[in-house]
C-alpha cells in the first residue's frame, strides 16, 4: 500500500513538474523536452527488449518474451513518431503532424491488445509459438506493415487527431478502447498475481496504469503525458527486470546454495560417520580437524588434539624418521595410499593401521595442508594371524596323519615276521612241538595279536582326536544290531560261565547310526564285561530303552566292579586300573576312550555306574533320529 | 604245478612267504625289488602273483601294472601283501588291479586259504 503512495506521489510530481515546464518553456524549446522524453521511452522500451530477449536463453520465460517483443514494436514505432514530428528532419515522406500523430496512435493501439493478450502468457506456455525467431519475425512484420501505412497512406486512416486539430471522432473511440483493454489486463493481471503469487507483476500493472493516464492527459498536458510515459515504462521495465534477470539469479543463487549445503551434509556425514579417522592437518603437521573414529581409534578426543603435532601424538619414536619422509612427500604433492604402519593410542597401546596421506588442495590449487585417513586393522591383523595359526596346524594335522599312517606300516612290517612265523611254528609245519614249546609260541603270537591291537587303537584314537573319522549313518534294527553282537561273543561268555540276556524297548525299532561304530561300542562294552567276570560266572544284560528322542543302551555285568576312587579313570586313556590289571585282563587301555570318543561323535554320552565287588554298568546314548549327519565329521 | 612270484624286499618276511606258499604245495620264487620282478616274469611265467606295495625301486602298483601289460599276464591273480592297512587301503588296492589284499601282519590260516582259491 506504501509503494502506491510513492508512486501516486512520484506521478503527481511529474505532472507538476511537466506543467510548469509547459508553462514557463518558451514554444520553440518545448519540441526539445518531448523530444528528449520521447526518446527516453523509445530507450526504455528498446531496454525491456533487449532485455527479455537475451535473457531467455536463462530465465527460459515465455510471457516475459513475449512483452519484450511487443516493445520491440512500442519502441520503434515510438523511435519513428519522434522522427516525423515537423522540427525533425524528413523522415522517409514529409514530416507532418498527422503522420507523427498515426506512429503515435499504432503504438498505442498495438500495444493495449498485446497487453490483453500478456495475461495468458505464462513462464512456459505455448513453447511453440512464443520463441526468439517467430516473436522477431512477426514483429518486425508488423513494425513494417504500419509503418508503410502510417508513411504512405495516412491521408486515407480515420482522421487522427493532433494536439493542434484537437479531440475527434477517431480518439473519442480509439482511447476508451485502449483505455479499457488495458484496465481490463490490468484487472486479470490482479486476479493472476492473486492465484500465482507472481509479485513482480504488481509493477507492471501500475506501469500499463500509468500508460492509460498519461494517454488520457495527452492532448490537453502535453509534457506532463510524456514524462508520465517514460515512469509508466520504467516500472514496466521495473517487473520484467524483475522476472528476466533478478528471479533466475536468485534461483540460481538459491540451488548454489543447497548445493553448497548439501555438498557440506555430505561430507559432515562422511567425516562423522566414516569407520576410519579422517585426520585434517596444516603444513605444519599440526592437526585442524579429528573425526570421531579418530576419537575411538587413538583414545585422544578432538580438543585435545587439534593445535597439536600429529607425528608427536601418534608416532612411534622408531618410526619418526619415516612418519617425517611422508609428510614431506605429502606437501610435495606425493600423497601416500594404504601404507601399513603402526600408531600409537593415547594408553600407549600399540595399533596396527592402514594409512593414507593426500595432500589438501585449495580452490586455486594450493596444497593447504593434508588429509590423512587411517584404517584400524589390528582386528585384521589378527584374523590373518590366527589364519596363518590355523592353516600351520592343519598342516601339523596332515603330517601327524602321514606319520601315523608310516608308523602302522613299519610297526606291522616287523609284527609280520613274529606273528607268521609263531603261527607257522604252530601249524606244525616245521616238526612237532612239545608241551612247552608249545605254550612259548601261544604267549609269542598272544603277545603280538595284543601289539597289533594296541597299534590299531592307537590309530583309531588318533585319528579320532584329529576329527578325521567320518561317520557312516544309515538305519538299522537296534534290537537286530544288539543280538548280532551278543551272537558274537556268545562263544567267551560260555567259557567264562556267563548268561546273555537282552532286553529290548517295544518303542524303538529302528536307529540312525554308524552300524559298525555301534558294534564296535558294544563290543568293547561286552568284552569288558567278559573279561572282569568273576571266576565263577554271573549274567551281562543289554538293555535298550527309548528316553525321550534318544536311545539308552547299558551293559550290566554281575562282575569284580570298580572302586569308587578309580570311577573317574575309565575314561581316560592308558588308565587301567592298577599296574596289575594290564598283566591280568589284556587290553590297550583304549578301548573305553574309543568307546567315549565313538558315542560322543554320534550325538550321545557314556557313563559307568559301579558297586565294588557287585558289579558295573555301562550306559550310552544314541540319537535315534539322524539330523542329517551323514559323513559329518 | 603252480609257480608262484613272490616280491617283497624284507628278508624275514620274504622268507615267511616262501615258506608258507611252498607248506601248501606250491612252487615259489622270489625277487626283493621291482625291476627284477619284472625280470623275472619275463624269463617264466608265473601262475600267481605276492606283491609288497613297498618296494625299494618302485611301489608295487607300479611293478604289478608293468607286470599286467605284457599278454601273457593279462589275467593271472595278483595279491598285495602289504602293511598298509589303514581304512581305505583295500579298497585302493583293489581298484589298482589287484585280485586279493592281505594285510600284514599276515594270519598264516587265512594267507592259506586265500592261496588255496589260486591253485592252477
Amino acid at each position: 500500500m506504501k509503494r502506491i503512495y510513492k508512486i501516486l506521489a512520484v506521478i503527481a510530481l511529474l505532472f507538476v513538474a511537466g506543467y510548469f515546464l509547459d508553462k514557463f518553456i518558451p514554444e520553440g524549446q518545448k519540441n526539445f523536452i518531448e523530444g528528449i522524453a520521447e526518446l527516453l521511452t523509445v530507450f526504455v522500451s528498446l531496454s525491456i527488449f533487449a532485455m527479455t530477449w537475451f535473457t531467455y536463453g536463462k530465465s527460459k520465460d515465455n510471457h516475459a518474451l513475449f512483452l519484450g517483443a511487443a516493445f520491440l514494436i512500442i519502441g520503434i514505432l515510438d523511435f519513428f513518431h519522434t522522427f516525423s514530428y515537423p522540427f525533425m528532419p524528413e523522415f522517409i515522406t514529409p514530416n507532418t503532424p498527422e503522420k507523427a500523430a498515426g506512429f503515435w496512435y499504432m503504438a498505442r493501439l498495438v500495444s493495449a491488445p498485446l497487453f490483453l493478450v500478456s495475461v495468458f502468457i505464462y513462464k512456459d506456455n505455448f513453447p511453440k509459438l512464443i520463441n526468439r525467431a517467430y516473436l522477431f519475425t512477426l514483429a518486425i512484420l508488423l513494425i513494417f506493415s504500419l509503418s508503410v501505412l502510417v508513411l504512405f497512406f495516412h491521408e486515407h486512416l480515420p482522421v487522427i487527431p493532433t494536439p493542434e486539430s484537437g479531440i475527434s471522432t477517431a480518439r473519442m473511440i480509439a482511447l476508451p478502447i485502449t483505455s479499457f483493454l488495458i484496465l481490463y489486463g490490468s484487472y486479470l493481471y490482479t486476479k493472476r498475481v492473486q492465484k500465482t503469487g507472481e509479485k513482480y507483476l504488481t509493477s507492471l500493472i501500475y506501469g500499463f496504469i500509468i500508460l492509460v493516464f498519461s494517454d488520457i492527459i495527452y492532448f490537453n498536458y502535453e509534457i506532463p503525458a510524456h514524462l508520465i510515459k517514460v515512469a509508466a515504462f520504467y516500472f514496466i521495465f521495473l517487473s520484467l527486470y524483475k522476472s528476466s534477470v533478478d528471479l533466475p539469479y536468485e534461483l540460481l543463487a538459491i540451488s548454489e546454495e543447497k548445493l553448497r549445503r548439501a555438498a557440506e551434509e555430505n561430507y559432515k556425514n562422511l567425516f562423522d560417520n566414516a569407520n576410519d579417522a579422517i585426520i585434517i592437518e596444516d603444513l605444519q603437521d599440526r592437526v585442524t580437524s579429528w573425526n570421531k573414529s579418530a576419537e575411538k581409534i587413538f583414545g585422544f578426543s578432538a580438543q585435545e588434539v587439534i593445535g597439536k603435532n600429529l607425528s608427536e601424538l601418534l608416532v612411534p619414536p622408531q618410526l619418526l624418521e619415516e612418519r617425517q619422509q611422508q609428510v614431506n612427500d605429502a606437501v610435495a604433492g606425493r600423497g601416500i595410499s594404504g601404507i601399513e604402519t603402526i600408531c600409537m593410542h593415547k594408553d600407549g597401546t600399540k595399533i596396527d593401521v592402514s594409512f593414507t596421506i593426500s595432500p589438501l588442495i585449495d580452490g586455486d590449487g594450493r596444497i593447504v595442508g593434508l588429509t590423512s585417513i587411517v584404517r584400524d586393522i589390528t582386528d585384521h591383523k589378527k584374523a590373518e594371524e590366527l589364519r596363518i595359526e590355523t592353516e600351520r596346524l592343519i598342516l601339523t594335522n596332515q603330517t601327524k596323519s602321514e606319520f601315523l599312517a608310516m608308523m602302522s606300516h613299519e610297526l606291522r612290517t616287523p609284527l609280520n615276521a613274529v606273528l607268521g612265523f609263531s603261527e607257522l611254528l604252530k601249524t606244525k609245519y616245521a616238526g612237532e612241538l612239545n608241551d612247552k614249546q608249545e605254550k612259548y609260541v601261544d604267549n609269542v603270537i598272544s603277545g603280538g595279536r595284543h601289539l597289533l591291537n594296541l597299534i590299531q587303537h592307537i590309530l583309531d584314537f588318533t585319528q579320532m582326536e584329529a576329527g578325521q573319522v567320518k561317520l557312516n549313518i544309515e538305519r538299522f534294527s537296534l534290537p537286530g544290531a544288539i543280538n548280532d553282537s551278543l551272537n558274537h561273543i556268545k562263544m567267551d561268555a560260555q567259557k567264562h560261565n556267563l548268561i546273555l540276556r537282552q532286553e529290548n524297548d517295544p518303542e524303538i525299532e529302528s536307529i540312525d547310526a554308524d552300524r559298525m561304530k555301534f558294534e564296535e561300542i558294544l563290543f568293547t562294552l561286552l568284552s569288558n564285561a567278559l573279561k572282569f567276570s568273576k571266576p565263577q560266572g554271573g549274567e551281562v544284560i543289554v538293555r535298550a530303552k527309548k528316553v525321550k528322542d534318544m536311545a539308552q543302551i547299558s551293559v550290566s555285568d554281575t562282575g569284580i566292579g570298580v572302586k569308587e576312587e578309580d570311577m573317574g579313570k575309565l575314561f581316560r586313556t592308558f588308565q587301567q586300573l592298577d599296574t596289575g590289571t594290564s598283566r591280568k585282563y589284556g587290553g590297550t587301555g583304549l578301548g573305553l576312550a574309543i568307546t567315549k570318543q565313538l558315542v560322543e561323535l554320534h550325538g550321545g554320552t557314556v557313563w559307568a555306574e559301579s558297586k565294588y565287588g557287585e558289579g558295573t554298568t555301562f550306559t550310552f546314548t544314541l540319537p535315534l533320529k539322524s539330523n542329517k549327519n551323514e559323513g559329518k565329521q | 604245478m603252480t609257480i608262484v612270484l613272490v616280491v617283497e624286499d624284507n628278508k624275514m618276511n620274504m622268507e615267511l612267504e616262501l615258506e608258507i606258499i611252498e607248506a601248501i604245495g606250491y612252487s615259489v620264487h622270489g625277487a626283493e625289488d621291482g625291476n627284477k620282478a619284472v625280470e623275472m616274469a619275463q624269463k617264466e611265467t608265473y601262475d600267481l602273483i605276492i606283491m609288497d606295495i613297498e618296494l625299494p625301486d618302485m611301489n608295487g602298483i607300479e611293478a604289478a601294472r608293468m607286470i599286467r601289460d605284457r599278454p601273457e599276464y593279462k589275467n593271472t591273480p595278483m595279491i598285495a601283501v602289504t602293511a598298509f592297512a589303514m581304512k581305505g587301503d583295500r579298497e585302493r588296492f583293489l581298484a589298482s588291479g589287484f585280485n586279493d589284499y592281505v594285510e600284514k601282519p599276515i594270519d598264516v590260516q587265512v594267507f592259506m586259504k586265500i592261496l588255496g582259491k589260486y591253485k592252477k
